[in-house]
């Protein structure tokens, strides 16, 4: 019976297309996470070279009626976006990496490794939409 | 005829137990994933058709005053071109998540393969998108400074 779960688990090989198209999302996945890093740490450069604007901006929000504790919650809200889009990225880049040392040294190991990182990457992408959509209806109602 | 030994080194790589048990976990998240973001696309288009209405409707009652109505036609477009790449986006990670979820189902490598590829176009298509995007920064900026 042992000997028939190991032969189950053990019968499917991945082909050269497979691998090939495993290289490709780990080429596009790494280009994209880069990218977005690298405009990420633009928009934060600018941010802090641009803090006393920025500030100027809190200032006048807070003249059209919006508290302390409001504008704390606001930036309460930007910093944690900041944190959900870095790590976005960062399982992005992982899972990229992870991919493509699996390939090269061909370890199922680190492929398994690679989509575990997918799996993450998958399930902060669903809690950015799952907010994106509550946001859009509060603008609806 | 002679065998390819990087051919042959290739076909060494097997889905065993651990790869698997992963690659079910990443292809269930993106399904749901590509669902939510496809539900916020259609949402997205609804907010942008009601707010575009009512800015139409406060044009119209300001028109009166000789304030005349902004060109919006950039907006649609723009609200189009997004809608479209979500449209394109859900297809291809839905087509990984069901391909690598039923070719691990039936131990069918055809299928793993499809879903591969279908994560491949989706992540494609992000990178395009930002090299478009990239581009379109860059003129932008090149046009201000040029005005400047």
């Amino acid at each position: 019976m042992d000997q028939q779960q190991e032969s189950s688990l053990f019968d499917i090989q991945m082909d050269v297309d497979a691998q090939t198209s495993l290289l490709s999302i780990s080429k596009w996945a790494k280009f994209v996470a880069i990218t977005g890093i690298i405009i990420g740490a633009i928009v934060l450069i600018l941010a802090s070279a641009y803090g006393p604007q920025i500030i100027q901006a809190f200032t006048s929000l807070f003249s059209i009626g919006m508290n302390q504790e409001e504008a704390g919650m606001l930036i309460a809200i930007l910093v944690i976006a900041v944190l959900m889009v870095s790590f976005w990225l960062y399982f992005l880049l992982r899972t990229s990496s992870l991919l493509n040392r699996g390939l090269e040294s061909r370890s199922s190991a680190q492929l398994a490794a690679g989509f575990r990182s997918m799996r993450v990457y998958f399930v902060i992408s669903f809690i950015m939409s799952l907010l994106s959509i509550l946001s859009a209806l509060s603008d609806l109602i | 005829m002679e065998s390819n030994p990087q051919e042959s080194t290739l076909f060494e790589l097997q889905y065993d137990e651990e790869l698997k048990s992963s690659l079910q976990g990443a292809a269930k998240w993106a399904g749901m994933a590509a669902l939510v973001s496809f539900i916020s696309t259609i949402i997205g288009m609804v907010s942008f058709f009601i707010q575009r209405a009512k800015m139409q409707a406060m044009y119209r009652e300001y028109a009166e005053y000789g304030i005349s109505q902004p060109a919006m036609n950039s907006g649609m477009i723009s609200a189009l071109i997004s809608f479209v790449i979500g449209v394109l986006l859900f297809v291809f990670l839905m087509k990984f998540s069901r391909k690598t979820k039923s070719g691990l189902e039936s131990n069918d490598g055809y299928l793993l393969n499809e879903g591969f590829s279908g994560l491949a176009v989706y992540f494609r298509i992000i990178g395009i998108v930002l090299i478009i995007a990239i581009i379109f920064i860059l003129l932008a900026l090149l046009a201000i400074m040029g005005q400047a």
